[in-house]
């Protein structure tokens, strides 16, 4: 996504006249990055679809308080990270987390059709899922969503230097599960 | 280090989640009706807040006005009181007063000095005058004192001696 477009979205998003063609071209621009942010997270698809709905509804009606000190694009991520905390801290998450990590990772991984790339992938995600929140989401936001760590760092109002050993901690535990698992 | 580098680059950026067919499609129109809703909602919420507020200094400035007549009322009364009961004049008007009767009570006893100065010396010229006087012009002053006295009420000024 290019300044430019970013600049078009927030343009049309924060004109009255154009704000709901604005709305859908931002839903359409960022959704899938932020469903799959949310979606590693909370691993359900019910609640990342509600995570996500309540996280562009928030956008909706504070797209006027964005003052473009930040990318766009960090600050959606932003709130979806906010909403996800949220999330955790009131359905009490680590207790359930356990259980539902269990339950989806078994399901996946007992699956007869699953082919051998689809185990390793599910193992992969066993891995990141030992780790804890906050790692989880400096390795995700970096593996997958491939963003700097400057970017990371206004997303989780974190150093870059704390984000980096952060990332670090998350990688060595990573492989040393794959390797006790293999 | 590197070994789980390719490996991790062998895993790939894949998940083994599923999402239902047609959800991108269907989420932001969704999304959209229901952000509306939510701030109608807010907007209606704040209206709701806004009435009671505004409301609610309506009846603090109505209560006000209710209640000043009735205070100015007793403050009136309070002055009434004050006003009657003059020991509690305060002090400055209670002086201011007191010199004002000190001066005039000067000013007449001065009055009532000179005068009796006065009438001691008319007193005096009528001793000196009476000593010179012989016995039957005596006599003859205290009939026509007498007399006059009949007449009317006469002061020492009226006298006339020659």
């Amino acid at each position: 996504m290019s300044k430019k477009t970013e600049a078009e979205i927030l343009a049309m998003v924060q004109d009255p006249a154009k704000r709901d063609a604005g709305f859908l071209l931002l839903m359409n621009t960022y959704q899938k990055q932020l469903y799959w942010h949310i979606r590693r997270l909370v691993l359900s698809h019910e609640d990342a679809e509600d995570i996500l709905q309540e996280t562009f509804v928030l956008v909706y009606s504070h797209i006027s308080t964005f003052k473009g000190e930040s990318q766009l694009y960090t600050w959606l991520y932003r709130i979806a990270t906010n909403e996800c905390n949220r999330y955790f801290r009131k359905k009490e998450f680590r207790l359930q987390h356990e259980e539902l990590l269990s339950d989806h990772t078994s399901e996946l991984a007992a699956g007869s059709e699953l082919e051998n790339s689809e185990h390793i992938l599910v193992k992969f995600q066993q891995a990141i899922q030992q780790l804890p929140n906050k790692q989880q989401m400096v390795f995700n936001l970096r593996y997958y969503d491939e963003l700097p760590y400057e970017d990371i760092a206004q997303i989780l109002h974190t150093s870059v230097g704390t984000l980096r050993t952060s990332y670090h901690f998350a990688f060595e535990k990573i492989k040393q599960y794959l390797a006790d698992h293999d | 280090m590197i070994d789980q580098e390719s490996k991790f680059h062998r895993i790939g950026k894949e998940l083994p989640y599923q999402v239902p067919n047609d959800f991108f499609e269907r989420l932001p129109e969704k999304t959209l009706q229901l952000a509306k809703q939510r701030v109608e909602k807010r907007r209606r919420s704040q209206n709701v807040i806004r009435f009671f507020a505004a409301m609610s200094v309506a009846a603090a400035v109505l209560f006000v006005f209710l209640l000043a007549p009735q205070r100015d009322l007793k403050t009136e009364h309070q002055l009434v009181a004050l006003l009657k009961d003059t020991s509690t004049i305060p002090l400055e008007k209670k002086s201011i007063t007191t010199e004002h009767q000190a001066g005039t009570l000067k000013a007449k006893r001065t009055v009532v000095e000179n005068k009796t100065t006065a009438f001691a010396l008319d007193d005096e010229k009528v001793e000196e005058l009476l000593t010179s006087l012989s016995d039957e012009d005596l006599l003859l002053l205290t009939a026509m004192y007498t007399a006059e006295d009949l007449e009317g009420e006469s002061t020492p000024e009226n006298i006339n001696i020659n």
